[in-house]
């Protein structure tokens, strides 16, 4: 017993260190699964307000730059008013009102904190349980898709962005083209991967990627970005394929959370064919 | 004894701030990723008990993670750079000991010792923390190459830390 006693005080720096390495991986490695709340990142109240404080300062830099992108936006918008519209359907005047229900709903949220030259990045906005948002929401600027939410606190929120590891979403060519699957490998923020596409199927420089519509996270025919190289692998039956994101994440400062309404009904529907199978 | 305490206090916001709210943001390719809150660790006191070390260091490392995302990285690396730094200060150790006064930093050892002592120290924190970074994507040259230029861009903005802090000193 004294020898324990006298080992443990001998080498009581070393048990420490090993106590709280095998704490920190334990941390790393619980963080890892996308499910899980993490209790330590950017959404917590401490880290928030502060980066908060400091984006209010940064804000007034800015400003000049973030208008002129605001009425871009606007305009953009506008254009897709019904009033901007000549309607050449006659047909369209007896449609009953119940046929359109709203199917997305947008939240707006400020970016208070990114990161994109991490192998992981985050970002951090300002909306959270409060106003609507939820784990696993899709994210959109006015670019393109941002990312996917990964956690809430009450005002505010995490989002796994297109630059980090865990990030995938289906996407086609064009509107109605193959289907494949964006990633990241981790080097260059202003690019994303694109495979799954097989060689027969022919693409070209500056092809548009879309998302789909059945990943239920973001409205179908999102901008995601543009094909900027593409290479045959030589391995396998697919393109090696490199896009240039449509969002420019150096830049992003609104972001809008997409709440899609039907989201309940399809995954109990879904549940319930799974379960009967 | 409360006034030095309030002084490393007020050290470690400091260069946790530098660090989350500049150096994180840097738009930098995303193979420089500077890390200049290790300094903090560098600088305390030379006499300091090991296991307070460690816990100081874990706490350091624990409070960058919770800005910047990355869950036990930082904690890590610092516990990992707090445990072996009375070894790299034995190896530095200058003929007849450290005297009762002496602190680890540029303006009282000079800059061959600190740059010795803080290179090797920047090197084991940076090594094993992009490489627990790395872990998950298998990109090991891309690593290799991160490792170099953020350490060197690193220690540049430890050292002109610590030139800029001595000159205010010697005036």
């Amino acid at each position: 017993m004294r020898n324990i006693f006298s080992l443990l005080v001998r080498y009581h720096a070393f048990i420490l260190f090993i106590l709280l390495e095998v704490s920190s991986i334990v941390l790393i490695v619980n963080n890892k699964s996308y499910h899980q709340a993490a209790f330590i990142n950017s959404s917590s109240a401490v880290s928030a307000r502060v980066f908060t404080v400091y984006n209010n300062f940064i804000e007034y830099i800015n400003l000049s730059q973030e208008n002129k992108r605001l009425a871009n936006e606007n305009a953009a918008l506008r254009n897709q008013l019904k009033s901007s519209f000549y309607d050449a359907s006659f047909q369209q005047i007896t449609v009953n009102d119940s046929v359109y229900k709203q199917l997305y709903k947008y939240i707006p949220a400020k970016v208070v904190n990114i990161t994109i030259n991490k192998l992981n990045n985050y970002i951090t906005i300002d909306k959270g349980k409060l106003q609507g948002v939820g784990i696993k929401m899709g994210v959109i600027g006015p670019g393109g898709i941002v990312g996917i939410v990964k956690d809430v606190s009450d005002n505010y929120a995490t989002i796994i962005p297109v630059l980090h590891n865990d990030f995938k979403v289906s996407a086609r060519v064009g509107t109605g083209g193959n289907y494949g699957s964006v990633s990241w490998d981790g080097s260059n923020p202003e690019f994303a991967q694109f495979d799954l596409i097989p060689k027969q199927i022919k693409i070209a420089l500056g092809d548009k990627i879309y998302t789909v519509g059945d990943s239920k996270k973001f409205p179908e025919n999102t901008l995601v970005g543009t094909i900027s190289s593409f290479t045959p692998n030589t391995n396998d039956n697919f393109y090696d394929i490199e896009i240039k994101l449509s969002t420019d994440f150096r830049s992003i400062s609104y972001v809008y959370v997409v709440n899609n309404l039907m989201k309940n009904e399809l995954d109990h529907l879904e549940q319930r064919t799974q379960n009967d199978n | 004894m409360i006034i030095e305490f309030l002084f490393l206090l007020i050290r470690f916001i400091v260069l946790t701030l530098i660090q989350v709210l500049i150096l994180n943001n840097l738009q930098l390719p995303g193979v420089f990723n500077p890390y200049i809150y290790p300094l903090f660790l560098l600088l305390l006191p030379i006499k300091m008990p090991q296991w307070i070390l460690l816990l100081v260091g874990f706490a350091a490392g624990l409070t960058i993670d919770l800005f910047s995302n990355t869950m036990g990285m930082h904690a890590a690396a610092s516990v990992l750079l707090c445990f072996m730094r009375p070894q790299v200060l034995k190896l530095v150790e200058p003929s007849g000991g450290y005297e009762q006064t002496d602190k680890p930093s540029l303006s009282y050892m000079g800059f061959r010792w600190f740059a010795t002592y803080a290179s090797i120290l920047v090197v084991i924190h940076h090594l094993f923390f992009f490489f627990l970074e790395t872990l998950e994507f298998g990109q090991f040259g891309f690593m290799l190459l991160k490792i170099v230029l953020s350490t060197l861009l690193s220690l540049a903005i430890i050292f002109l830390t610590e030139f800029f802090f001595m000159r205010k000193k010697a005036r």
